[in-house]
């Protein structure tokens, strides 16, 4: 059953997900090769319970992390810090990411945009609509230690301005 | 955070509008992107002044529109030919999820918008089982309308907190497709028994 299931699927379902793949699969070979309706609403039936179970497990989990992270001790603490944390400038530079251009950060933490270049004395023509990893990669920098002194003059500045 | 999603971040950051229209078209069309949380993201950034929050919910719903309706359209031309003739008529599993999609078309719609992955999917079968192009675009308009305001607006009260909860996000949207697809399965099903009774 399963070689011809195999051989189907291969030959009619070519370039769709691995995923849907899968589920056509169990499909086939459990429910359509007879065309038995009951089967087939089943078996979907049933990993779709699965699936819903595996991620019900990881939506939990994930509350979990929000509590532990102390983001969401209670619903109403939730609400109060979205409130509070809802703008970059309060002065947290450990949100800047790789993925930031420093455009982005001199908007968010309202730096003067020369103050960037001139502290880090970036060369890039591009500067500074340029994305932080990709700067630091083609300057053959350390990311992660490029992006700690990205920081630390980000909050040398919120200091000397506060 | 995904290299996908930082990719796209990255991205909207350097080109802005141009990036977000072919992001969210993309992921209208076919593309499955994480685009529930790129549209958070891009309310957060409108929060910190990096975006126009009416032309982000302007250009997002202008680009998820015009992707549902080429897939709609496409659909609507050529897959009777190539879907019905190669797969749906071997099976009267598929013959009675068509039907219950002819029933129940408008309601599929607006809520497989709220449903990312589905989105794509029920174009393509709202185009094959000739769905009125008016009711089409009524119930996908109002659908996106919701869904891509609701997810700005969510980004722009979270402001940075936004990357936070990405992980949530996911995983309340692939419950709800997980749902979803469950009550469409279901129902259809349900269908066929009541039709044999």
């Amino acid at each position: 059953m399963c070689s011809s299931a195999s051989q189907i699927w291969e030959s009619d379902f070519n370039g769709t997900s691995r995923a849907s793949l899968f589920i056509w699969k169990i499909c086939y070979d459990f429910g359509m090769k007879s065309k038995n309706t009951l089967h087939i609403v089943q078996t979907i039936l049933v990993v779709l319970l699965i699936v819903f179970a595996i991620l019900f497990y990881r939506l939990v989990k994930e509350y979990d992390h929000l509590r532990r992270v102390e983001v969401a001790n209670s619903y109403r603490e939730l609400i109060a810090n979205i409130k509070k944390n809802r703008s970059l400038t309060s002065g947290d530079v450990s949100v800047i990411q790789q993925w930031m251009t420093f455009d982005y950060v001199n908007r968010v933490f309202n730096l003067p945009p020369e103050y960037l270049k001139n502290s880090l004395t970036i060369i890039d023509p591009k500067y500074p609509k340029v994305v932080i990893s990709k700067y630091a990669k083609n300057q053959k920098f350390d990311v992660g230690i490029f992006m700690t002194t990205l920081q630390n003059a980000v909050g040398d500045y919120i200091k000397s301005h506060q | 955070m995904s290299s996908i999603l930082s990719f796209l971040l990255s991205y909207l950051l350097l080109y802005k509008y141009t990036a977000l229209f072919l992001v969210v078209f993309s992921a209208a069309v076919i593309l499955p992107l994480p685009i529930d949380i790129t549209l958070i993201a891009v309310g957060a950034f409108s929060s910190q002044g990096f975006f126009d929050f009416k032309m982000a919910v302007f250009v997002a719903l202008s680009a998820n529109f015009l992707g549902d309706l080429i897939d709609y359209a496409i659909f609507r031309k050529y897959g009777h030919i190539v879907v019905r003739e190669r797969y749906i008529k071997k099976y009267s599993f598929f013959l009675n999820l068509e039907e219950y999609f002819k029933k129940h078309s408008g309601f599929t719609i607006f809520i497989s918008r709220f449903v990312g992955v589905l989105g794509p999917m029920v174009n393509f079968i709202s185009g094959y089982v000739g769905v009125s192009p008016i009711k089409f675009i009524i119930y996908d308009l109002l659908g996106n309308f919701i869904e891509i305001t609701l997810l700005v607006v969510i980004g722009y009260f979270i402001g940075d907190y936004w990357n936070n909860i990405s992980g949530l996000v996911t995983t309340v949207g692939s419950l709800l497709v997980v749902v979803v697809v469950s009550y469409i399965i279901y129902s259809a099903y349900q269908n066929k028994y009541e039709k044999k009774d």
